[in-house]
């Protein structure tokens, strides 16, 4: 299998995996941009303790996904307590502070960032496997009483609460989650590509996740799966003319979903439909 | 003891900017709903469209000119997208495509004009006759137009909202969206009109940014949104005066960390302390009027 291709099959899983850290809160109402920074995290821990401390790789990946929980551990409580609008202005305050530290410290390799990490043999495989795991245990979540309980959240918080469920730890166990989910990107994208600068856990994977989750679908878990291999294809392929355009085609394709169909191209009705027909 | 002046006279300048900035965005956020992220991006755009013209044509006057109309032109034609985000009053969708707009505004500033490269705008009032100096203290005629101007502006509109019928049906818009409708308030109307206003005020932004800052980066865009929507969090979204008040923290906060610590971190710092005030104090430090 090419070099192309097997990155690109690679990134899209990152993608696949860090939409669904955004997903997973916003099922239940809010709007959590933690994966991003954990992202990072997840990257610069793997790549500190495999290049300077000598860890090998199954135990690196690991202990990047404990460092990102424990970091969106950090903050999930009060971010739960405040919700909605706060969450996503605070989240992306907290990633400008975390890309500026990375980018100002010395040890974390300042703006060239780091590079040598050794690859690993069989990754994609591996990450592969990784992805359908992640994929069941969020679909087993969906479809339990805690998918329930976060589709109460979102649709009438006070009602929910008066129904027994407690909004604030599903908040935090989401957020969590989402950072785990992140830590685990971050990584995988560290020994992906062998070098990580500050910079890309920023803006721009912001805007990448935002389009492929909105224009997937938000509804249900599945849109992402679509659109994560279709828009990263859009910026790997291109011809070079008009990928210098990338973020703006984005931005673009971003605007006229939310503003003409919002609920994205996958939505829950489509998704019943055809369960209905083949299932 | 001159140190400390000095940077907090620099910060009062910043804060002045900040204020103009937030203003626009508070009025927008009270009477449309709507969380206009790329207004920021909107008024350094129209900074780099002055250059453009001042590069074609060389009148500074008329660079400025093109700023002011640009300004009020590019905010009026997005009221036109966010119409369909206004009538469900969709909170996290207008961000959500404000955002879009504001990175795609970044993408064609970092790409087009100059290469991606800051730009400089002739600073004619910068330094030169009528500063104020008193040993390291020095304010140039810019800096005070600046704080003059985003004063005049405040008070403008705070004046409108108090003492003009279309002042107060904003009032009522942003008190009770349903009530006001109920009452017969032009919903529609007030909308547009909060728009040309808010393009108004981004006009006399660029144009006063063009004259005390006199430079311009494609990351500026983002670095001015960012702050006005945490000092919008961190006063309290909606609330006019403790937007004025909070931008003024917020830039001699910066002013004085960025004179007494590394300059790389002050930007950090103020986000830190926005980041921390927004989770104790979600309300903001003032308390909301939405």
């Amino acid at each position: 299998m090419s070099m192309v291709l097997t990155i690109y099959l690679q990134i899209t899983g990152i993608f696949i995996l860090m939409s669904w850290a955004l997903y997973l809160p916003f099922k239940s109402g809010q709007f959590y941009n933690g994966s991003v920074y954990c992202m990072a995290i997840g990257a610069y821990f793997s790549v500190i303790t495999v290049t300077k401390f000598g860890w090998p790789a199954w135990i690196a990946i690991p202990g990047a996904v404990v460092a990102a929980m424990l970091f969106a551990l950090i903050t999930a409580p009060k971010l739960a307590q405040v919700g909605g609008f706060a969450m996503v202005i605070a989240t992306i305050a907290i990633i400008f502070i975390v890309q500026a530290i990375f980018r100002n410290t010395k040890y974390f390799g300042g703006l060239t960032g780091l590079y040598g990490i050794p690859m690993i043999r069989g990754l994609l495989p591996i990450s592969y496997c990784i992805l359908i795991i992640i994929g069941i245990f969020i679909y087993r979540i969906e479809h339990s009483r805690l998918g329930k309980a976060m589709d109460a959240i979102r649709t009438d918080k006070e009602l929910a609460l008066s129904m027994g469920i407690n909004p604030k730890n599903i908040s935090i166990f989401l957020q969590v989650t989402s950072g785990a989910l992140g830590g685990l990107s971050g990584s995988m994208y560290a020994f992906t590509l062998g070098f990580i600068r500050p910079t890309d856990f920023g803006f721009t994977v912001l805007l990448y996740i935002w389009t492929m989750l909105f224009v997937g679908g938000h509804q249900t878990m599945w849109g992402v799966v679509i659109s994560a291999p279709i828009l990263w294809a859009l910026t790997q392929f291109l011809p070079s003319a008009i990928a210098q355009y990338t973020n703006i085609i984005f931005g673009i394709i971003l605007t006229i979903i939310l503003i003409l169909r919002p609920d994205g191209i996958i939505t829950k009705r489509i998704l019943s439909h055809v369960v209905k027909s083949y299932g | 003891m001159e140190l400390f002046t000095a940077l907090l006279l620099n910060g009062l300048v910043i804060g002045g900017i900040y204020a103009l900035i937030v203003m626009g965005f508070n009025l927008l956020v009270l009477v449309t709903g709507v969380i206009h992220y790329a207004y920021a991006h909107i008024v350094v755009l129209s900074m780099y469209i002055a250059w453009l013209v001042i590069q074609a044509i060389g009148s500074l006057a008329l660079g400025l000119f093109a700023a002011f109309a640009a300004a009020i032109l590019f905010i009026v034609s997005t009221e036109f997208l966010f119409r369909p985000l206004m009538r469900r009053r969709a909170h996290f969708s207008s961000l959500i495509v404000s955002v879009a707009m504001a990175m795609v505004i970044t993408d064609i500033l970092s790409h087009f004009i100059n290469k991606g490269q800051p730009i400089s705008l002739p600073m004619v009032l910068k330094t030169g006759w009528a500063d104020l100096r008193t040993g390291m203290i020095s304010i140039s005629v810019a800096n005070i137009i600046t704080l003059i101007g985003a004063v005049i502006m405040v008070s403008v509109i705070i004046i409108l909202i108090y003492n003009f019928q279309q002042g107060r049906a904003f009032r009522a818009i942003a008190q009770d969206l349903k009530t006001a409708r109920l009452v017969g308030i032009p919903i529609k109307k007030a909308n547009t009109t909060s728009f040309a206003i808010a393009g108004l005020l981004a006009g006399v932004s660029a144009v006063l940014l063009i004259v005390s800052l006199g430079s311009a980066a494609p990351n500026l865009g983002n670095d001015l949104a960012l702050k006005a929507l945490a000092i919008l969090l961190f006063a309290g979204t909606g609330n006019l005066w403790g937007g004025l008040i909070a931008s003024f923290i917020l830039g001699v906060a910066e002013s004085m960390t960025f004179g007494y610590l590394p300059g790389q971190w002050s930007n950090a710092i103020a986000f830190g302390m926005i980041a921390v005030i927004i989770m104790l104090k979600p309300q903001g430090l003032f308390g909301t009027k939405v």
